[in-house]
């Protein structure tokens, strides 16, 4: 090799963009664009969506159409993806929302936004612990267990559903594992969410082929083969819709758009998350193009295409009368395990070992759910950290993995405290659900209206984005945040507006209160303390002035 | 949870390095002097950009440059300002040309490699004058090195500054702190122009550190990490400049110098600063010393950076910011 002598170093190289580049050290940003599409997967599975957002609302919202929902949510979801993404390229730093509302508007308004967003990611922590034994282990042995004719399996599932010795344990486990793993650097964290979601796209695309190549006759005949020696009924099949239109169960409703509403938001619930990636920014390769913008669109359109396909299948096959029933039912629902696709596909294919590979495939959702969920709240304590709001420790990093150990043991801490309070309160994991969406909406409505305010507040930034196109005269990231903030505000009328969709009102508004207390509480104590040791904390979080 | 402020003398130091051409990140870190307030500013390197955009101006009076992969043009003066901002925010040169000069710049690389050149100076310029107009009539230095990246032509300008203290390879005193500066980096797949062996690296820095009075209150300021010290992990590239991969991911690789860790051993400084690795931001212990690399972002305008406040015998506070 050549030692640096004067004048060299200066070669440079055409490129057909019309930008030349000299020889100089390069950065290089660790997540690809494929493993940032897992990312933001992974933070809505569609494996879950499929299980618990959809089809319970055909009983609850007669005559709701989920196909409208879908195409609904499905824009909504673009509108967030390109709103999130143009808004990032100007800013792309990890720490999500604290970094992006905080810098356009005021790093108190980025805290508020960052707590609201936290305790409904710490919810989300202890809701996907606690549906990973509720939804995923104690159903999928039973459904395993029905299929297969193993009554330990059916018997070891129902204990696991009553137990809340089991639910707090497993659920434990799976948050230490996570956090474990986290610990272990950031390159095995992605192999590892690489692979499971490999797994549940797989088991996805299993329920697909088995699906596509039985009849429905043929689902009918096995259907009843396999209910029969539980019922007792010859035509269990036909017995399930009777006993729903006992129960008042319209099977063939006629459409409601008041009844569409609901079903909208319930798809939204699982399906507007999928922008998880600005919370890696700083690490994701070409965050300063639409590429992330990009990434994060396909990943929604993925997502509620492969739902909205595998839903035309389930109604084909299944029957809609039975399907709309069956997710209808209350206590004439006649099996032991609920009504999820993995339990119907397993009795379609009629295999043991299928069913066995489907609850594999469809409990991988969860710790694939977890893992982004954990990373964004340590992410986010760490950006606290660094910004002075928290003691320094916890932004500091491992040297041998890089991961931040303090901030990952903080949100371990979090995350079982809540978990506990989850499993122990009796109120069951649809309105810890339903209040963790509602709280992280706060946060993306505020997103929003950071990005309206992006072009006027922080101009540089914005003309130095992936794009400074205009739309009728104002900056496309405007309209695009202005359109957020309104599809959102719409959407949290909706959640609020129908209370089966499990919002108690009431401990919401007290939730929201104790969390705006917090934030500002935290963000005064800071500063005051910070200050004692002649550091302004608003300085330390403030755009240094350029002119 | 929060320590108590000491009563003892504090020197505040607000260290960045790598803008890599960024006007705006330069100008961040000349006014962090008054901003958090700093007693000294400490620049490690790697001041000049990478790239050169054309603005090629059409018959038709409007330019038109390819930014960040996106065609834009501008019909306006304003307009043609705001397209010259967003290149420079990026750490990139603007150069108004028009359609025959634009070919030639295609097409001949040694006159692309002098207004590549010209650019970087006529910058470096604007910079130094910038530092010396906005720090005038205050006590705050700004200490600057060159990088690895930095062609040789730029010394003569870092010299020409009256606030600008262009230190490589020297010692200053900052408060009760004696400050080895050192810009060279090891080898890199680049064969940038400030590269020098290990054995190199390691005599000239003993050099300087042979001569430090009280090494254990010293502060290094050395544009390349020490090895495995988690301040210089980054994807290992081979000479063609690909990622080598692994197992079908990139490889991680610590790339700092071996040299750097053994004198940081040997002396065991206060603080010791580094650049170089952008995505190898950090805080790390060697021994006693508390050894950083704020990173740099510096293509989003912002301008990572760490505010430092050291006693006497110790390192009281570090925060890593972006501002």
């Amino acid at each position: 090799m050549k030692t640096g002598t004067k004048g060299e170093g200066m070669a440079s190289q055409g490129e057909s963009t019309g930008t030349y580049a000299r020889r100089a050290t390069g950065l290089v940003r660790e997540v690809s664009p494929f493993s940032t599409l897992v990312f933001n997967m992974a933070g809505q599975p569609t494996a879950v969506f499929l299980a618990i957002s959809i089809f319970f609302t055909l009983g609850l919202y007669p005559g709701g159409s989920i196909w409208l929902g879908f195409a609904m949510a499905l824009v909504v979801a673009i509108v967030i993806c390109v709103c999130y993404g143009l808004f990032t390229s100007a800013i792309p730093r990890s720490g999500g929302d604290y970094v992006l509302v905080g810098r356009v508007t005021h790093p108190v308004i980025g805290l508020v936004s960052s707590f609201f967003w936290t305790s409904g990611v710490i919810l989300s922590i202890a809701f996907i612990a606690l549906a990973f034994v509720t939804v995923a282990l104690g159903p999928s042995l039973t459904a395993v267990g029905l299929v297969s004719g193993q009554d330990s399996l059916v018997t070891a599932g129902e204990d696991i559903l009553v137990s809340k010795g089991w639910q707090f344990g497993i659920g434990t486990a799976l948050i230490l594992g996570s956090a474990v793993l986290l610990a272990g650097g950031w390159r095995w964290t992605t192999r590892i969410m690489n692979g499971l979601w490999a797994i549940t796209m797989l088991g996805l695309a299993t329920v697909f082929l088995v699906l596509l190549f039985k009849s429905h006759a043929g689902f009918v005949n096995s259907f009843n083969q396999f209910a029969g020696s539980i019922t007792g009924e010859p035509d269990t099949y036909g017995a399930v819709i009777e006993s729903a239109h006992k129960e008042g169960v319209d099977t063939s409703p006629a459409f409601s758009m008041d009844n569409t509403w609901p079903v909208w938001a319930s798809i939204c619930g699982l399906s507007l998350f999928g922008w998880l990636s600005i919370y890696i920014s700083g690490e994701v390769r070409r965050a300063r193009d639409t590429t992330q913008m990009k990434v994060m669109s396909l990943g929604a359109v993925l997502h509620i295409g492969i739902a909205a396909i595998l839903a035309v299948l389930f109604f084909a096959r299944f029957g809609h009368d039975f399907f709309v029933a069956i997710n209808s039912l209350g206590e004439s629902y006649p099996f032991a395990a609920p009504p999820y696709y993995t339990f119907l596909a397993s009795i379609a294919g009629g295999s043991t070992l299928l069913a066995w590979w489907l609850f594999i495939a469809f409990a991988a959702a969860f710790p694939l759910l977890m893992i982004p969920n954990i990373t964004i709240a340590v992410r986010t304590f760490f950006a606290w950290a660094l910004d002075g709001l928290l003691p320094t420790r916890f932004a500091q990093v491992s040297s041998r993995t890089h991961a931040p150990h303090y901030a990952i043991g903080l949100t371990v801490t979090l995350s079982i405290i809540v978990l506990g309070w989850a499993v122990f309160n009796n109120e069951g994991f649809q309105s810890v659900l339903v209040e963790a969406i509602l709280l992280q909406l706060v946060t993306m409505i505020l997103i929003g209206v950071s990005a309206v305010l992006l072009p006027y507040r922080r101009p540089d930034a914005w003309r130095s984005s992936a794009t400074t196109r205009r739309l009728f005269g104002i900056p496309v990231v405007a309209v695009a945040g202005g359109l957020v903030a309104i599809l959102l505000t719409v959407l949290y009328y909706v959640f609020l507006h129908y209370p089966d969709l499990g919002i108690d009102k009431g401990q919401f508004y007290r939730d929201c209160a104790i969390i705006l207390g917090a934030a500002l509480l935290t963000f005064f104590i800071a500063r005051t303390a910070r200050l004692r040791q002649g550091v302004d904390v608003d300085k330390l979080a403030a755009e240094i002035p350029p002119e | 949870m929060f320590r108590r402020r000491q009563k003892q003398s504090i020197t505040r130091i607000f260290y960045a390095g790598d803008v890599h051409g960024s006007r705006v990140c330069w100008k961040k870190f000349v006014n962090a002097a008054a901003h958090y307030p700093a007693d000294a500013l400490v620049m490690g390197g790697d001041l000049t950009g990478k790239a050169l955009v054309p603005i090629v101006r059409e018959g038709d009076g409007s330019y038109r440059a390819r930014v960040i992969g996106e065609s834009r043009v501008a019909h306006t003066a304003e307009e043609l300002d705001q397209m010259q901002q967003a290149i420079s925010t990026n750490g990139m040169y603007a150069l108004i040309v028009d359609q025959d000069e634009a070919r030639s710049l295609q097409e001949d690389s040694d006159k692309r490699d002098r207004a590549f050149e010209k650019a970087l100076l006529d910058e470096l310029r604007l910079w130094i004058e910038f530092a010396d107009e906005r720090l005038a009539g205050s006590e705050a230095r700004a200490y600057v090195i060159p990088g690895n990246d930095d062609p040789w032509s730029i010394d003569e300008v870092l010299e020409s500054g009256t606030c600008v203290d262009a230190c490589d390879e020297t010692i200053r005193m900052l408060g009760p702190h004696e400050m080895v500066s050192f810009g060279y980096s090891n080898r890199t797949p680049w064969q940038t122009p400030r590269e020098l062996d290990e054995d190199e690296i390691y005599s000239r820095l003993k050099r300087l550190t042979d001569q430090l009075e009280a090494p254990e209150r010293a502060i290094f300021n050395i544009h390349v990490p020490p090895y495995e010290s988690s301040l210089d992990t980054a994807f290992e590239i081979d000479q063609d400049l690909r990622y080598v991969t692994k197992g079908g991911r990139p490889h991680e690789i610590a790339t700092g110098s071996p040299a750097v860790r053994q004198i940081i051993e040997e002396a065991q400084p206060l603080l010791s600063l580094h650049g170089h690795i952008h995505e190898s931001k950090g805080v790390t212990k060697i021994g006693h010393t508390v050894a950083i690399n704020p990173g740099s972002d510096y293509g989003s305008g912002h301008l990572d950076g760490c505010l430092i406040h050291l006693a006497a015998d110790r390192v009281v506070n570090q925060y890593l910011v972006s501002g």
